[in-house]
């Protein structure tokens, strides 16, 4: 049984139900309050995402200010549930125009109504794809009495393909000018010692399509990865040009990629839906290049001062830069005063978050500017905990830079019209979780 | 098209006002009910919203029903929508009025537009009102032979819907073999899914009534059915295939060839963007290699990528899902992420539940900053040591926590030394004397002070100040809250009593007569068995209390066998996240009368089944407890309730004990002869006092010692007192079948 879920609520911060939908009668209509009382108004929440309580169990999800809960009943498939979940709430996004909040579903929640209709039915998920619900829930009503016979002609044609095979992308799309945006998205997680060694580090990246063509357009993409290099130079039985060639730890494919012809060619071919979607998503632990090097001296100077010397230094290519670079360096609770001296960009003091926030706008590579503080603390006499020293974290942004050295050969564009496209290809790798312990 | 918002924001006091706008809404959908002008429509959407925000919050809106069903002659879809929505909340309370809706509904579902068909299917079979089942059949069955594929899609979850509502009416109709033959079929996909879930559930709960639902549900488990699914299983949506491929999980294929055919038309489906899929596939993988070793292992290789991109990319709660199922694999197959460990290390901004999970797996991780961290970390430490990798180091480490001086730090590595001590007896002396060194002032918590009674009962003749040590402790007796830290106390001045009598005796005295006087029952017997068990013998009761020891090599928290294989048969679903068969969880009788009641109770069980119960046992004062078999903790896990778990072994213990001092007589004179009034009691304690200076000189005269056998409590009452342990033990009966 994947979901089988028994209701979905929507509530508030404050435990106010925004929507309700009850699926089916094997759970009481107090759900709601047995989760207000043992999961919203205890410690318990954040806890575990999962709960029992009597005979059911609770599945909920925060998303900004609105929580998600799923009732079921039985041994649930939870995996299944959370991705209804998460498929759901960017259905709902790509309904309202991208936000998703309390006031977001105020505004909707007739619709939401309706989308809850056919996205699960008696608690089994259904078709959650935006293009294809898109085609028959409006909020405009598909026939009125003033044009009653001749407009329903879309509707049989739609309600055909909420089911069809091939549910991804509509016939008979026409554009004046046939283009393709592709982006290759990289997050670097890093967790670095304070001594400088890397203990843990990998790159989690995405491919990011936006289609504007005409027709059932097939398209093929080639990347300097090592298997599908391989297979390459195996087929044309000639030694693979010189140059990195990538390993992926991991990829997974939008629905849209023929997986048979993927395995057995290594070459990434789809007719792709109209509009944005993320094409691939992949995972690489080896041979990544780290973007920014941060070296930190962090001296705790008797009870009352601190001197704090950050070195971040940009490791990409000199004529690169990285965009939005702000490094947060903790200090501890107590502190009363902060003086800074900086090369480059501009710092402050954050007392909400304890953090030293420094900023980068622009920051070319080849450089390493210098931070350095001395940090005043009130003296306290009681406490007796030591400062536990948490990570400096890092943001950024680095155009037309991969971390992991992933390119892309070429993305060819076939339709049986002929038609001349034009393709730009972007990169841009950004901070995941970027963590240095000092 | 703004929500009545305002009432919404402040619920409250919304509540009286209300009624007035209900009744006002009344009017207004009455007048509109008969108009036909245009942009009727327009100011009816705005009732009918404004109707279903109100309902949406909890104001009951039940009295327009009729004004309702009178404007539902409409042909805008959003409208109907809405008023479907409307009749199926309030149909199962109204059912008279109901009965008006059926009209409507029934014209709807022969409309020409199959949108307004499918919707008025489903809305029809959503109103769950049993007698008026008779007017579901027909429109269904016209439905499951609809031309137009959204409707049957409708139709098919629509039987499911009768199936709950009256499962005679479904049966009778023969509908799960029309859903049947439209699975086998239909040339859509969803309708396919949808048939196939509707018979999974249909049969599988007939099955226990009707030969046929059994004979149904294993031929979709039939060679070709399961053909014809996996065949078509590219043309699915995401949700059906992770239906489709728990289905074939379920298919033993006959031979090998057949396992490597499925494995690879399948393997695909370990590249899906949807991570349902993904543990689908994987679980039906392990599942069809399980009698194939050297396979099963590749399989093992082959999941880990994917498994670890699952974990790496989604929301919190995504790979909180997905790291419970890598927690069972990574016990089930240890080596198997052996070098990818550094995916374990937790990320500063993760949610506790992440870390705690990931930390189970990584069991190396110390110095955090939260608290609760911290002392998951400490644990896991010591669960390293427990697993025998590099003990020299890690008792270094716990030292060195123990110098922390951090009062929750030291409580954890308290447990976790004294379990390691009991694993790994060579180490004693280096712990002994940091032990030594702690003060039970400093000790707050009941697990991490009783663990501190336990060595310095266990080690009394290596530490210096063991005696006095628990003569304070013993001073302080009414001051403790918890029975857990008194049992070990007691049990801890037993120990130290025969190693070191003469400086041991007057605490021992004292010891036994505050037992006796306590209103805790198994405080009271347990020292009121000591007390006998020395009276009867003195070099019996060294041998009970201090039995030579054989180092222990596996903890009884380790999960049976039985009930591992157990969950890992149900892969993929919460049985994993509980960490407990589904049958302990969803069958009505295993959660008994009091389910909801403890979970009122105790709020912490469900979230960490496993290490709520089991410290409070591990901490037993008695080995023999410890040597438990597993089936009696799992009985006692079953019910997740702490305090029968708690009990029951301890009575078991105490009655074996009994058994080995070769006093059969005086268990049946123990049941009647127990004091348990005050002055009674206080008869014995005068007793107690001669008792310690008579064995004073040496703990070897076996002279059996006289209580004062008249203190006899009238039957009835203490019978009272021990029906209660009888009925726990038997439920603990029931819940192991």
């Amino acid at each position: 049984m994947p979901v089988a879920a028994s209701a979905i609520y929507f509530l508030n911060l404050r435990g106010d139900v925004l929507i309700n939908r009850l699926y089916r009668d094997d759970v009481g209509g107090n759900m709601v309050d047995a989760f207000r009382m043992h999961i919203m108004q205890t410690k318990e929440l954040g806890t575990c995402p999962v709960r029992q309580i009597g005979g059911c169990s609770f599945f909920y999800m925060r998303i900004s200010n609105v929580y998600i809960v799923i009732v079921v009943s039985s041994n649930a498939n939870v995996a299944c549930a959370f991705k209804f979940v998460v498929e759901a709430v960017s259905l709902f996004k790509s309904y309202f125009g991208g936000a998703f909040d309390e006031d977001a579903i105020r505004n909707n929640f007739v619709l939401i109504y309706e989308l809850l209709d056919e996205i699960m039915d008696f608690g089994y998920p259904q078709n959650l794809s935006p293009e294809i619900l898109k085609l028959y829930i409006t909020q405009e009503g598909v026939r009125s009495p003033f044009s009653s016979k001749p407009t329903d002609k879309p509707v049989p044609n739609a309600t055909l393909q909420v089911t069809g095979a091939v549910g991804w992308r509509r016939e008979g799309l026409v554009y004046k000018k046939n283009e393709v945006f592709l982006d290759i998205v990289e997050s670097v997680n890093l967790l670095m010692s304070s001594k400088g060694s890397v203990l843990r580090c990998d790159v989690t990246g995405k491919v990011l399509m936006k289609c504007f063509l005409s027709g059932m357009p097939d398209l093929k993409l080639g990347l300097n990865d090592k298997i599908g290099l391989e297979k390459e130079s195996q087929l044309k039985s000639r030694p693979t040009k010189s140059g990195k060639s990538i390993e992926l730890d991991d990829v997974t494919f939008h629905q849209c990629v023929n997986l048979t012809r993927f395995n057995s060619e290594k070459t990434v071919s789809f007719v792709p839906p109209d509009g944005e979607f993320e094409l691939m998503k992949y995972r690489i632990t080896e041979g990544v290049t780290l973007p920014f090097r941060v070296l930190p001296t962090i001296k705790e100077l008797g009870r009352t001062r601190m001197e704090v010397n950050v070195k971040v230094k940009s490791v990409f290519g000199a004529k690169m830069f990285a965009l939005g670079v702000v490094i947060k360096i903790p200090v501890p609770k107590q502190t009363a005063k902060t003086n800074f001296q900086v090369t480059s960009g501009r710092a402050k003091y954050n007392a909400s978050i304890d953090c030293l926030v420094w900023k980068i706008r622009k920051f070319p590579g080849q450089t390493e500017p210098t931070l350095s503080a001395e940090v005043e603390l009130i003296s306290t006499i009681a406490e007796k905990k030591s400062w536990t020293r948490p990570p400096i974290q890092m943001e950024f942004q680095v155009p037309m830079f991969t971390a992991s050295g992933l390119r892309v050969r070429f993305l060819k564009v076939w339709e049986k019209s002929g038609y001349n496209t034009v393709e730009w290809v972007r990169y841009i790798t950004k901070a995941g979780s970027y963590e240095i312990r000092c | 098209m703004a929500p009545p918002a305002q009432s919404q924001r402040s619920p409250s006091p919304s509540q009286p006002s209300g009624k007035g706008e209900v009744s006002d809404l009344k009017m207004q959908l009455r007048q509109l009910a008969g108009s036909r002008a245009p942009g009727t429509d327009d100011s009816k959407r705005d009732l009918f919203k404004k109707v279903i925000s109100y309902m949406t919050i909890g104001i009951d809106v039940s009295s327009v029903f009729s004004e309702m069903v009178m404007c539902s002659a409409t042909s805008d879809i959003v409208l109907k929508k809405m008023c479907y929505l409307y009749v199926g909340n309030y149909a199962k309370y109204n059912p008279d009025l109901a009965l008006l809706t059926i009209n409507f509904l029934q014209r709807d579902c022969k409309d020409e537009d199959p949108m307004i068909r499918g919707l008025a299917l489903r809305s029809l079979c959503s109103l769950r009102v049993p007698n008026l089942v008779e007017y579901l059949v027909g429109p269904l069955g016209a439905g499951l032979k609809d031309g137009n594929s959204y409707v049957r899609m409708v139709a098919a979850v629509g039987v499911l819907k009768l199936y709950h509502i009256s499962a005679s009416t479904c049966v009778d109709a023969d509908f799960p073999a029309l859903l049947k033959h439209l699975m086998l079929n239909d040339p859509d996909s969803q309708v396919v899914a949808n048939c196939l879930s509707a018979l999974q559930e249909i049969w599988g709960l007939e099955a226990s009534s009707s030969e046929e639902a059994v004979r149904g549900r294993e031929a979709l488990i039939s060679k070709q059915i399961i053909y014809y699914l996996l065949n078509r299983i590219k043309e699915f949506s995401e949700w059906a295939q992770c239906t489709v491929l728990e289905l074939v999980s379920k298919y033993a294929p006959p031979d090998s060839n057949e396992i490597f055919d499925i494995m690879n038309l399948l393997e695909d489906r370990l590249q899906h963007a949807n991570g349902a899929v993904v543990l689908a596939t994987i679980k039906l993988f392990l599942q069809l290699t399980m009698s194939m070793t050297d396979v099963h292992q590749q399989v093992y290789e082959r999941i880990k990528a994917p498994l670890l991109t699952l974990v790496s990319s989604g929301s919190p709660e995504q790979s909180y899902a997905v790291l419970s199922h890598l927690h069972l694999l990574v016990i089930r197959a240890p080596m198997l992420f052996a070098s990818d460990y550094k995916h374990f290390y937790c990320q500063y901004n993760e949610p506790f539940y992440v870390k705690k999970l990931k930390l189970e797996m990584l069991t190396a991780y110390a110095a955090n900053v939260d608290i609760p961290i911290a002392r998951e970390s400490i644990r896991a430490v010591g669960k390293i040591a427990l697993q025998q990798y590099d003990v020299n180091a890690i008792v270094d480490r716990l030292l060195q926590f123990l110098e922390m001086e951090k009062d929750y730090v030291t409580a954890e590595t308290l447990v976790l030394v004294k379990d390691l001590l009991r694993k790994y007896p060579q180490w004693s002396h280096d712990c002994i004397a940091v032990i030594g060194n702690i003060s039970s002032n400093n000790v707050q918590e009941p697990k991490a002070k009783a663990a501190l009674i336990w060595m310095l009962g266990e080690y009394a003749q290596d530490m210096q100040d063991a005696p006095y040590a628990l003569e304070g402790l013993i001073e302080d007796w009414e001051d403790e809250n918890s029975p857990e830290v008194r049992l070990h106390l007691l049990t801890a001045v037993m120990k130290c009593f025969f190693r070191r009598p003469p400086e041991t005796q007057k605490a021992l005295g004292a010891a036994l007569a505050a037992g006796l006087a306590d209103m805790h029952q198994d405080v009271h017997d347990r020292a009121l068995f000591y007390y006998r068990l020395l009276q009867h013998s003195v070099s019996v009761a060294n041998s009970v209390v201090n039995p030579t020891k054989q180092a222990v090599s596996v903890f009884a928290d380790i999960q049976s066998s039985e009930i591992k294989d157990r969950i890992f048969d149900e892969f993929n679903s919460l049985s994993v996240l509980y960490q407990k068969p589904s049958y302990m969880f969803t069958d009505k009788e295993h959660q008994g009368p009091f389910a909801f009641s403890e979970e009122l109770g105790n709020l912490s069980i469900g979230s960490e089944p496993a290490d709520d119960i089991l410290p409070a046992q591990r901490v037993e004062a008695n080995d023999e407890d410890l040597l438990l078999t597993t089936t009696e903790k799992e009985e006692s896990r079953a019910h997740g309730n702490n305090d029968s778990a708690y009990n029951a072994p301890a009575y078991d213990s105490s009655l074996s004990q009994l058994a080995v001092s070769q006093t059969e007589g005086e268990l049946v004179s123990l049941d009647q002869t127990v004091p348990a009034d005050a002055p009674q009691a206080s008869s014995a304690i005068d007793d107690l006092f001669g008792l310690g200076l008579s064995i004073a000189p040496s703990p070897a005269p076996s002279t059996p010692l006289k209580l004062n056998s008249k203190a006899v409590l009238d039957p009835s009452t203490f019978q009272q007192k021990w029906r209660q342990l009888p009925v726990s033990i038997s439920q603990e009966d029931n819940s192991s079948e």
